[in-house]
């Protein structure tokens, strides 16, 4: 009887030993469709994909139209009764505002990929050293970049420079002058290695970091612990040496944003952009900035919706100031621009195909002179409205960024962003020699810019080129942020050049109706709240910015 | 007297039959005293040697036994009357199955009847206020869906909190549907539901959520016996929160772009309009000749139906000694009440078990199921709620009309959707088992089972240009996605009973290997050329539409992943005396999802029961026939499986990511996540004390529990801050305490010859407790994710909304930079956590508003208690059925008013929810002035409100026709019925269904429907 017993508990033994003892391997996890940071980024392929990796993120950064562009003397809000916080400078605005906490998490997250980057620079095996130094100048270009963004809006933030690995909760503020340093040591560190020219659209190269550089000491010799005089000539300097590169002024403004124009982003005044493309492979959701600066077309029956003149996105949209800073007669970026008259694009309400159905004159008629006319005529003194329903205004349409066939300019667009341009390398320059009383070669940069804006031809009142009209004699500082504005209208981040140059209160508030109505823009706004869960999930304190 | 004893043997012959004379094959009739046994045979026939004097005990389980004299008479036909089913009931355990009154642990069951009475159409939603402890809510309103259950508590902070779902003996997990959804409730004999320690920690790592045995039909013995139900009825739409009609509407919009306006010049300090914004700037042309016909469009009516539900299950079983089968047939048809929503699923069971001699025993089954899911539009829907009344759903002609009005052009008719939009799941999952028992000597069975659980599923999504998602302005879309999965589980448990004197003893050993093994592909592609579906997705081709060409495009994908669990287990059973039972369990897990040196958790329970009835001092009290005390405490894991921890989740892995140099791709990768090679068990020790009780011979009995559950190192995402580049890292954070009180009572309340009435009542009070978020000791609250300690793992903390500025407070209002016509939020101002009960401590109104001062505890998603009340009634042939469940104290966001109260109003853009709103003249303090109320957040938690709710779950009324009229046409029985199910609903809530209050309103959201019925059950 008992072997019986024994013959048992062995048989059960036996089986249970066979399934699992046996193989010690049975849990071992098998994972064949994915790798590990350890087994692929030490590999010259794997490495080279993660600096790849580093790009897709500015796609998102440079998108913060809203943070960039609103409260500004040439932004405002979309919507007629608009009440936008960000525009307004109101109590409104704190620290639990989306924009603002992502833009921190986004930062925060492509600055980690820069740091993993780097990281794996060291642990690489068989990268070419030529290109592993060139890869760490890309990250640390980047990285300078995404701290200067950090800096400007939020002020002193944590400095991390290693891959998270582990969990972190407790971050300190450091100064915003140690943010500075830590930007001006990474960019000198990349200029030492980049190379001047890649075969890679879109890459970091020399200039990239050159004209960064320039604009960072541009930015701190302003503040209170700056350099000064001394940031202002270190700014001209990398200023001088991007001008000195493989860059030129193109000859005609308009051909860098027109997309009709073959190949129209190819040329050698984009130091930077962000890129996209054509194939679905890579350009993820694709660009949007298609949808800025635009008012809602659609509403207008003829029109309706319209791949011609697109969607707005509803972020921001040009004030009256904007429109009256061009010499319509003489600047070419006017036409370049924005579309001044509408066409029909259905035949309904009377209006054939092609019809005019609206029309933004540069100066105004009169009302009996717009009686005649079956189109709707829009005078500029009436941006701010518009006779369609909805609380849309109707100003001149943004043609600056138009895509071809994107469907009704919806998301997905494939237009590079530029991000740096060598007209504002010339701008840089020549508000870093004002700044230092250099104004003759302030006056030469400045009207290089402007000369190349002008029309082709001679003005037939005076029988004088346009290009030599244009040029001026004298310089300020306004002019210099009027000139940003006609050149860089939804390229440059309007807000940081604002701050950096203390032109933010005042020139918003002489420009932007809104905000002037609201009246409540005061210097703590100069700085953006940081993100209430980036102080809520600390487990130290985060000091918030004052007045916040 | 032995001599007597010897000649006086003579053989006793009779059948054995129940109440209603059916014949029990299968009794045991013993001589008392003696070893002498017979069984009765197929016609309930038996035939025993007994002597006069001597008693005969016929025993069946069920029944009660009876004890008859054996006089002279040579035959003895006997009646065995249905026990007290609480005594005798078997329920079944983990690898085992046990007389209820000798349980340890605390189970609670449902039987096959009941679940097939409810006419759920899964056994998720038929166990809903059935069962004590167990708390079910939808995941989504759409036909088909899953629900979530919590037993015991919300017992993880952000890991998983749902049960393991065990069907016949085998762990299933959630593969298309959750593990059990595909089960026809037709085939179900029973569920039984383990919620203590002692009772789970036989599953170990997976049993701290509780565990759901569900046990499907098996054949029977006797004739062959064959059951068809069928039931048909109409799926109806109700408790629809009331929207706005056209001139509401327009009235509204007219009001909102005015205030608007005035709202406008307040805050901007600018002078206040004096003419009113013309009707042109607030409509379109189209919308403006509706408003002047007095034309407006209903969209819900133009997406609703009446839909048709049909069930048909038949089963077949029967078998004798040594061979028994069961065949089971199902079909479930299911149309939603939104037009073109249908659900259908075949089910196939067939089963045979076959005892060879005293020692081998064998078995195999399958079940399989066909599920055929069109979930219908995702957006149909939500586009008819918010279109305007005032748009047009056809053009001049007649025909649909795309855009329903000028400038919207985002939100687009429906019923493009409908005829458009194609989504379809097909999957095909199959069960199959083997298994084989030796008992090897008396007492000492082994038994090995090998279960596959495998399911191929294809989905496919079909969006012509003409939908919401491709606007018109985009080429026809599909995508085909095949998902297949393969798991098995592989148990070898050995048995071993043994009676020595008063004690017994029953031994449970065994080892578990489980594997589960998910692939899938998919393509995607844009630029069908037809409605070729996802059928043809190789015809892409370039499609021109407003002028413009757009070029097809094709994507594809893959991915794997394989988790694996080794497992050991051993119980003990011991019980003294009839009266004093102890249990011992553990159980050892080793799954490969954790790092090496994390892979191995250890689970011991231990539990003590007292019969107190079966003492000597208790045996005159006979109105009280069992009385149990019963104490187990354990440590069990939960799961870290079907939850959100998925494989790979301790490896660094890397993720894909896009980009382009130029017209060269530079597609590269990234970190994923943040790897945490720690991560470990999440442990939860429970200790439970309950009571049994049977009055009245089982005309009343009860099951009362406390619990108290406490788990450690939970499982879940803790959130970062953003300075770390990930949003968060799954680690072992903290800790949550469940207690509470169980009851369930069942009673017949009147017996008579012709009335029954009888109650089952459930009663469930759960307190849930953060203890600590970052390990004992550590009193840090996580504000960020809403964590805090001592209070519930779900809560809400925002500002209170106490009511709504009027004129008269207007000075006021202006302190905080508000004015009248938006919600007054409290101005408590405390540094400290507040509860939402502000005293005079922590009541310090400041002047302003401000999230880490002013933000309090406003409620829980979580119920406070929950119950439901079944009351069956029977008269003669008839009977009545009435099933109340209720869930209080639940306090959730409406996605309802996310989207109309709140969403995208920046122009009147959506209809709205019709309600009391705040105007000048409308002094309203429950609903803010949507056009000055421009604080989203607050406006945000508007939303919030009181989601408890009270429903009628099912109604029945059966007759069942005279035995004699039926028998002559050779059917037992014949019963048909009336039965509506979720009738009625009662809340205050606001929304389309308080049991899915905040489901997105894409592809989620649905009206609320109930079904009313006509069925017929026959017995052949």
């Amino acid at each position: 009887m008992k072997h019986k017993y024994i013959i048992g508990f062995l048989f059960t033994l036996a089986i249970g030993l066979s399934i699992t003892g046996c193989k010690k391997s049975y849990l071992d996890e098998y994972n064949p469709a994915g790798r590990t940071a350890e087994t692929y980024f030490n590999t010259p392929q794997g490495f080279e994909g993660l600096v790849q990796a580093n790009y897709p993120n500015l796609r998102g950064i440079i998108n913060y139209q809203s943070l960039y562009w609103l409260g500004t003397d040439i932004y405002s809000s979309y919507g007629i009764n608009d009440i936008n916080y960000v525009n307004l400078y109101t109590k409104a605005f704190n620290s639990a505002d989306g924009g603002i906490t992502n833009y921190y998490s986004q930062l925060y997250y492509a600055i980690n990929i820069a740091n993993t980057s780097l990281y794996w620079a060291t642990q690489v095996q068989g990268e070419n050293p030529t290109t592993l130094n060139y890869r760490i100048g890309e990250a640390k270009a980047l990285r300078a970049f995404y701290y200067f963004l950090l800096a400007e809006t939020y002020g002193g933030v944590p400095i991390i420079t290693q891959p998270i690995t582990a969990p972190t909760f407790n971050y300190v503020r450091p100064p915003e002058a140690d943010v500075y340093t830590q930007i001006i040591k990474d960019l000198t560190d990349a200029i030492a290695v980049l190379p001047t020219t890649t075969p890679d659209a879109g890459r970091v190269t020399l200039g990239v970091a050159q004209h960064l550089l320039a604009k960072v000491y541009l930015t701190r010799a302003y503040k209170s612990y700056g350099g000064g005089n001394a940031d202002f000539q270190k700014a001209v300097t990398m200023a001088d040496a991007v001008i000195a590169g493989p860059y030129s002024l193109q000859p005609v403004f308009a051909k860098m944003f027109d997309p009709t124009v073959a190949n129209f982003q190819a040329n050698n005044e984009i130091i930077f952009a962000v890129q996209y493309s054509t194939n679905p492979l890579t350009n993820g959701a694709g660009n949007s900035l298609n949808q800025a600066l635009l008012w809602d077309t659609q509403v207008v029956p003829p029109i309706g919706r319209s791949s011609l003149y697109g969607k707005p996105n509803f972020a921001a949209v040009p004030t009256p100031f904007l429109f009256s800073l061009y010499d319509k007669a003489k600047d070419s970026r006017y036409a370049a621009t924005f579309w001044n008259v509408l066409y029909a694009q259905s035949a309904t309400n009377g209006f054939a195909v092609g019809d005019t159905v609206v029309y933004y004159p540069n100066t105004s008629l009169t009302p009996a002179q717009i009686a005649t006319k079956k189109y709707y005529t829009i005078n500029p003194d009436q941006y701010r409205t518009s006779p369609f329903s909805g609380l849309t205004r109707s100003f001149p349409e943004t043609k600056k960024f138009r895509e071809l066939n994107v469907p009704y300019q919806d998301n997905g667009g494939f237009r590079n962003t530029y991000v740096f341009r060598l007209a504002e390398t010339y701008l840089i320059d020549a508000e870093a020699n004002l700044a230092m009383g250099n104004t003759g070669k302030a006056l030469q940069l400045f009207n290089a810019i402007r000369a190349r804006a002008a029309k082709p031809g001679l003005d037939p009142l005076t029988g004088v080129a346009y290009s030599t009209e244009m040029q001026v004699n004298t310089l300020t500082l306004d002019d210099i942020l009027d000139e940003r504005a006609r050149e860089l209208y939804g390229e440059e981040l309007r807000w940081f050049e604002l701050k950096r140059t203390g032109k933010l209160i005042s020139r918003t508030l002489a420009h932007n109706d809104e905000a002037k109505a609201s009246n409540s823009i005061d210097s703590h706004f100069l700085l953006r709240p940081i993100p209430q869960n980036a102080i809520d999930l600390n487990h130290g304190p985060l000091a918030q910015n004052p007045g916040y | 007297m032995s001599f007597n004893y010897a000649w006086a043997q003579s053989k006793i012959t009779g059948s054995v039959t129940d109440s209603k004379g059916a014949t029990l094959r299968g009794v045991t009739v013993k001589v008392k005293g003696s070893s002498t046994t017979a069984i009765t045979d197929l016609k309930g026939a038996f035939s025993i040697s007994a002597s006069p004097g001597s008693q005969l005990v016929f025993s069946f389980i069920g029944f009660v036994n009876k004890e008859v004299t054996v006089g002279n008479q040579s035959t003895i036909n006997i009646v065995l009357t249905q026990g007290d089913q609480s005594l005798n009931e078997v329920v079944v355990i983990g690898y085992g199955t046990k007389k209820k009154t000798d349980l340890t642990g605390t189970v609670n069951s449902l039987e096959g009847s009941v679940i097939a009475e409810s006419k759920a159409l899964n056994a998720q939603e038929a166990m809903q206020g059935r069962l004590p402890g167990v708390d079910i809510i939808r995941n989504s309103s759409k036909p088909g869906t899953d629900f979530s259950v919590i037993i015991r508590g919300q017992n993880s902070i952000n890991g998983n909190v749902q049960p393991l779902y065990v069907v016949d003996g085998v762990p299933v997990v959630n593969n298309v549907n959750n593990g059990i959804n595909d089960i026809n409730p037709a085939d179900i004999e029973r569920i039984d539901v383990l919620k203590d320690a002692s009772s789970t920690a036989i599953y170990g790592s997976r049993g701290a959520n509780g565990v759901v045995l569900v046990t499907t039909k098996r054949g029977t013995r006797g004739a062959t016996k064959i059951n068809y139900d069928a039931y048909v009825g109409f799926v109806n739409a109700y408790n629809l929160p009331p929207m706005m009609n056209g001139p509401q509407f327009v009235a509204y919009a007219r009001d909102y772009y005015n205030e608007q306006a005035q709202t406008s010049a307040l805050l901007n300090n600018q002078p206040l309009p004096t003419t009113s914004v013309p009707d042109n700037k607030i409509f379109s042309p189209t919308e403006l000749t509706n408003i002047a016909n007095g034309t407006y469009t209903n969209w819900i009516n133009l997406i609703k139906q009446n839909g048709l539900q049909t069930n048909h299950n038949l089963n077949i079983t029967g078998g004798d000694d040594k061979t028994l089968y069961f065949v089971s047939m199902g079909y479930q048809d299911y149309q939603g009440a939104v037009k073109t929503e249908k659900t259908q699923k075949f089910t196939l069971k067939v089963g045979l078990d076959k005892t060879l001699n005293r020692t081998f025993k064998f078995g195999a089954s399958i079940y399989s199921a066909y599920v055929n899911i069109n979930p219908g539009s995702g957006e149909a829907f939500r586009s008819a709620y918010r279109l305007r009344p005032t748009g047009s759903s056809t053009n001049a002609d007649g025909t649909p009309r795309f855009l329903t009005y000028e400038g919207e052009s985002q939100i687009t008719n429906p019923q493009f959707d409908l005829t458009n939009e194609i989504n379809s799941q097909q999957y095909i999952r199959v069960l199959p088992n083997v298994y084989g028992e030796v008992n090897l000597v008396k007492g000492l069975a082994f038994r090995s089972s090998f279960t596959p659980d495998i399911t191929f599923q294809r989905t496919g999504v079909y969006d012509g240009q003409f939908t919401k998602v491709n606007a018109g302005t985009k080429p026809a879309s599909a995508s085909n996605g095949h998902n297949d999965y393969f798991n098995y589980t592989f148990d070898n448990v050995l048995t071993y009973n043994k009676e020595i004197g008063k004690s017994k003893f029953d031994v449970t050993a065994g080892s578990s290997s489980d594997y589960y093994q998910y692939d899938f592909s998919g393509i995607s592609v844009t630029g069908l050329p037809y409605q070729s579906l996802w059928y043809n997705v190789g015809t892409v081709v370039p499609t021109v539409i407003n002028g413009n060409t757009i070029q097809p495009t094709t994507s594809v994908s893959s991915g794997y992943s394989k988790q694996t669990i080794v497992s050991y287990f051993g119980r003990v059973n011991y019980t003294f005396n009839n009266r004093y039972l102890l249990t011992g369990t553990i159980r050892g897990d080793g799954n490969s999802i954790f790092a090496p040196g994390h892979q191995w958790g250890y689970f011991p329970s231990a539990a003590f029961a007292w019969k107190i009835t079966e003492e000597d001092f208790m045996k005159n009290i006979t109105w009280l026939s069992n009385m149990k005390l019963r104490l187990s405490t354990g440590r069990v894991g939960n799961a870290a499986i079907s939850g959100n921890l998925q494989p790979y989740v301790t490896q660094s892995t890397i993720g894909g990511t896009q980009y382009n140099f130029g017209s060269a791709n530079a597609n590269g990768f990234s970190p994923a996540l943040l790897a945490n090679k720690d991560l470990s068990w999440e442990k939860t020790t429970e200790y439970d004390a309950g009571l049994d009780l049977d009055i009245f011979k089982g005309r009343i009995s009860m099951q009362l529990d406390y619990y108290n559950k406490t788990a450690h190192g939970l499982l879940g995402t803790q959130a970062l801050p953003p300075e770390n580049a990930f949003g968060g890292v799954v680690a072992n954070i903290g800790s949550v305490r469940n207690n509470g009180i169980e009851l369930g009572i069942s009673a017949v309340n009147i017996k008579s010859k012709d009335f029954t009435w009888s109650t089952n009542l459930n009663y469930s009070h759960n307190h849930n407790e953060i203890l600590n978020l970052y390990g004992p000791g550590n009193n840090t609250n996580n504000v960020g994710q809403q964590q805090f300690i001592g209070y519930p793992v779900s809560v809400v903390y925002a500002y209170k909304i106490i009511g709504v500025w009027q004129q008269s407070e207007a000075a006021q209002a202006a302190k905080y930079g508000q004015i009248p016509g938006q919600y007054k939020v409290q101005d408590i101002t405390n540094s400290g956590l507040n509860t939402g009960t502000p005293t005079a401590a922590n009541f310090n109104p400041d002047g302003s508003i401000n999230p880490t001062t002013d933000r309090q505890i406003i409620g829980s998603s979580i119920p406070k208690w929950f119950g439901g009340i079944t009351n069956s009634f029977k008269y003669k042939d008839l009977d009545f059925n009435i099933v109340v469940y209720t869930r209080q104290g639940t306090y959730q966001q409406s996605t309802f008013l996310v989207q109309y109260l709140d969403g995208d109003q920046g122009r009147a853009r959506f209809n709205a929810f019709q309600r009391n709103y705040w105007t000048p003249t409308n002094p309203s303090n429950t609903w803010a002035n949507q056009a000055r109320q421009i604080d989203g957040n607050v406006r945000g938690i508007s939303e919030y409100s009181n989601s408890s709710y009270t429903k009628i779950s099912n109604i029945t009324l059966g007759y069942t026709l005279p035995k004699n009229a039926v028998k002559s046409i050779g059917i037992q029985r014949l019963r048909v019925y009336v039965d509506a199910f979720n009738p009625f609903v009662f809340t205050k809530f606001v929304g389309w269904d308080p049991e899915n209050p905040s489901g997105n309103s894409f592809n989620n959201a649905d009206f609320r429907t109930r079904t009313f019925m006509l069925g017929v059950n026959v017995s052949l």
